[in-house]
Formats: structure tokens, sequence, C-alpha cells
């Protein structure tokens, strides 16, 4: 007979304790006993958490040192517990990462010394990483990059090739078979584009231009839309869930410098995504804002970072190229 | 009043709605008589599950205190709602104050709740036992919870590499 997951409780009560465990101590959970360790790595460990409504909200970002860049890491962010987690060193990787998180896995797309872009998978139930396939086509650099809650497809488009020349094309990476397949192209290259997925379509923006392509997975194509626009002060959040004939209604808003997508939290916290159209971009926002709250909240400081890391980043972030890769997912 | 019958044959008669906190005896009640035993349950679990249940009708059944009604307020304009956390501030520490047990007992409460299906309870213990598990190291773990630990040396040692970065070059 299988040992007891806690001696003295029905498994499935006692299960139910496990999942309540906060990320950052899965990984002294896993070497507690076997049993332990073959729960908390099964898959269905995963689904459990997200059922019991006790899934919260991470931010991942893949950090460089600015000194070494080759010398780089994923943190995660745990917005509940206001905790980060340093993953292991990615080594061997790119000189500029995506992170994207797909159900309990979070995907790592980079390019090096390769003649393609590498995939680092990290499974944050068993907390090891293993080699995905290599994204095929040009060594791609700049590239949009998201997926989407539902399935385990990461989207990549535009960006651009080793001679720089910009990119229309767009390819789709299914995480569980391992397997790329090419998608249409978009309506026009895209060069330095950050990507991210909303309401069923993965939106590709350009810090140059007043419009963004989104492609819906479901009919296969893509469509050109207008930037929606906000004043940076009205950081509104905006519900993933809105119906398509909102969303219409809000593409037509007026005009201004940056688009703004906030993500509510439960605790009132409001994490902010902006693209910038000028200078910087997602992540040079993202880490401004998070530097302000660590200063003026007392935020415990980072694990493994120190505050002039960041301070370093922001003033190298005139452009993509320098700062890292962020995404939200919960956990 | 329901009389409830715990395993050992005590009977204990509660109030309708202290006893409606499980959501198994308001069926049960719905459809049968107002003598329900409850075979799998120890007179002395039951008189704690009783007492939290009575402490929870209470609460429940007044209006809002008005620091607990600005929370609920607070709360329910949030636009995503998690776990449904007590709201009253003097409910949460009695609620702290009642899970003050050891783990057998906790393990037997939780047991009787999940039964019964007191929702609220369940959910208590779970983060006591949830919270009396983090901060610990695994050896602090196993003692306190009596778990064997069944990793041979070799497998423990491979389990602390186990974060370390597996690919040497691509």
């Amino acid at each position: 007979m299988e040992v007891e997951v806690i001696p003295g409780l029905p498994d499935a009560v006692a299960l139910e304790c496990l999942i309540r465990l906060p990320f950052s101590f899965l990984r002294i959970a896993r070497r507690v006993c076997k049993r332990w360790r073959h729960e908390i790595s099964s898959s269905s460990f995963y689904r459990l958490r997200k059922a019991a409504n006790v899934a919260r909200l991470f931010a991942a970002c893949v950090v460089s040192n600015p000194k070494h860049p080759f010398e780089k890491w994923v943190a995660l962010y745990d917005v509940t517990e206001q905790v980060w987690t340093r993953l292991p060193m990615i080594r061997d990787s790119a000189a500029e990462c995506q992170v994207v998180a797909v159900g309990h896995e979070l995907v790592v797309i980079g390019r090096r010394h390769s003649p393609t872009n590498l995939v680092h998978v990290h499974n944050l139930l068993t907390g090891v990483w293993r080699l995905g396939a290599p994204m095929p086509g040009p060594r791609r650099a700049f590239f949009a990059c998201a997926a989407s809650a539902e399935s385990p497809v990461v989207f990549v488009a535009g960006g651009r090739d080793q001679k720089g020349m910009a990119l229309r094309s767009a390819l789709a990476y299914d995480v569980e078979t391992d397997a790329w397949a090419p998608l249409p192209d978009m309506a026009r290259p895209l060069h330095k584009c950050r990507g991210f997925f909303a309401r069923g379509l993965f939106r590709v923006f350009s810090g140059q231009l007043l419009t963004f392509e989104a492609f819906k997975a479901t009919i296969g194509k893509w469509t050109t839309r207008r930037i929606v626009i906000h004043q940076p002060t009205e950081v509104a959040a905006v519900e993933e869930n809105a119906t398509e004939e909102e969303e219409e209604e809000e593409e037509e808003g007026r005009a201004s410098t940056s688009y703004l997508r906030a993500l509510k939290h439960a605790h009132d916290q409001v994490l902010v995504l902006i693209i910038a159209r000028s200078r910087g971009g997602i992540i040079d926002y993202f880490l401004g804002k998070l530097k302000e709250r660590l200063q003026r909240e007392k935020w415990p400081t980072p694990y493994g970072f120190e505050e002039q890391r960041f301070v370093a980043l922001l003033r190298k972030s005139d452009g993509f190229c320098d700062v890292e890769s962020l995404c939200y997912f919960y956990f | 009043m329901i009389k409830l019958v715990s395993g050992d044959g005590a009977e204990f008669e509660v109030e309708e709605e202290v006893a409606f906190q499980s959501k198994i005896i308001k069926d049960i009640v719905a459809d049968a008589d107002d003598v329900i035993p409850l075979p799998t349950v120890s007179s002395k679990v039951l008189i704690q599950v009783i007492e939290y249940c009575r402490k929870h009708a209470a609460v429940n059944s007044f209006p809002l205190s008005p620091s607990s009604s600005a929370a609920a307020a607070a709360s329910s304009s949030s636009s995503i709602s998690y776990s449904k956390p007590v709201s009253d501030p003097a409910l949460r520490a009695w609620d702290n104050e009642f899970v003050k047990l050891n783990n057998s007992s906790l393990f037997d409460i939780v047991i009787a709740a999940n039964y019964l299906d007191i929702e609220e309870l369940v959910d208590l213990v779970l983060e006591t036992v949830a919270d009396r598990i983090k901060g610990k190291q695994a050896q602090e773990i196993r003692r306190q919870f009596n778990i064997e630990n069944d990793f041979t040396p070799e497998e423990e040692e491979a389990l602390r590499r186990e974060n370390s970065w597996a690919f040497q070059n691509n």
C-alpha cells in the first residue's frame, strides 16, 4: 500500500493542504518524501491549485547582469506573498530572451551563437529545466512573443533576422508536443516589437506605429487595429473578459502617447504594462514602477537583485535591446 | 432543534442555524427527521465542531459591524475574488484561537468538517496545516507530521542538485 501524504489525513484532504503552499516553498516540500515529490511534480497538482482558487498572480522577468550580459536568470515575483524567487541561472542562453508562461511551465526563447533561437522550458512543479525544439527559420531578435491562458501554445511574430531585416513571419510553438508550426504572415514587417495575449487575440506592437497587428487563433487570421488610447493616469483595469463589442468601441478612442493595460490584483495592487511609442518599452516601465514601489512601500528587495541593477537596466533603456522580458501568470 | 448523535452515542441538541452550517445536515433535514446519527464523528470532535458552528452561525446572523461591512464593500469592489477570507476581524481572531490544537486534533476536525461539508471550517484547517508546513526545512516537516524520509542519501544529494541548471552546453 502506498504511504499516506500526511499520516492521519485522507490523501484528498492532505493534498488540499499541499496545494495551499506558496510556490517559493515547493522546492523544500518536494524534498520531504517520495510521495510529496510525486504529488507536487504531477500536473494534476497545478489543476488542483487552479480548481481550489489558490493560484496567485506572478510576474516572471528574465534578468541579466548589465556588466555580464550572458549571466542571466529568471526572477519570479509572487505578488500576494511579495516574495522573489530566483530560478537557476540559464547557462549558454541568449543575448536577449523572451519569457512566456504556459500553464505550469515557463518558456524562455532566445538566441546566442547558435544558428537558431533556442527554447528552454522550466517546469514550475518539478523545478527542472529542459531544452525544447529550437525555433525554425531565421535567427530572430526583438520579436513579439505571448501565450494565451487557455492553450499550451506560444505565439511568436516579427522581429528581425541576422541581417537586420524586419520580419513579417509568425510561428506557433506547442509546448506539450514540443513542435513548431508556421502561421500566416503579418500584413507588414515589424521590428522591435512586443506582444501579449488578451481577449483571444495575440497582439503585436511596434514602438513606432499607432496600430498593432492582432492574430485570432480560432480563425487563423491577422488584422491591423488601432492602438487603444488612455492617458497614463487613467490606469483603469481592463477586464480580460470584456466582449469583442466593447473592445471595438475602446479601440476607436482618442489618441495619446502610450498604450496601457493593467492587471488588477485581488489586493488592489495594480501592475501596469505599458508600450510606449517613443523610447523604452513594456519592461522598462514595469521595472520603473517596480523600483518606485520598492522604495515607497518598502517591498522586500528581490532575492539576488541589487537595487543598482534595476537602475543600471533603466539607464540602458533607450531601446529594447538591453532589457529583458516579462510576463504575468497565475500559479 | 436538531439532535446530532455522535459515533459514541452522545446526543447534542443544536439550533437549526447552527447545524445548517453543515450542508450535509441541511440536506438530510430537508427530507428526513430531526435526529441525525453521525457514526464516524466522536463526541469530542463533535463538541468542537458544534462550538465552531455556533460561533459562526451567531456572527453570520447578526448585521455586520461597521468595520466588517466596510471590508465587505471593499472586497466586493475588487473585480477578482479569490478564497473567501473571514472578513470580521473579531471572528478571524476567534478562528485563530480555535485552531490552536495539536495536529491530530486538527486532523480529526478537518475529517469531520469534510464529511459534514462545512466549507469554511475545512478551509480554516487546511490553511492552518499549510501554515505549519511553510517556512520549515524538510527534516522539521517530517518530524512534525510523522513522515518517513524514504530517500536514499544518494537521492537526497541528487535532489539538492536538482535545481541547478541541467545543461552544461548546447
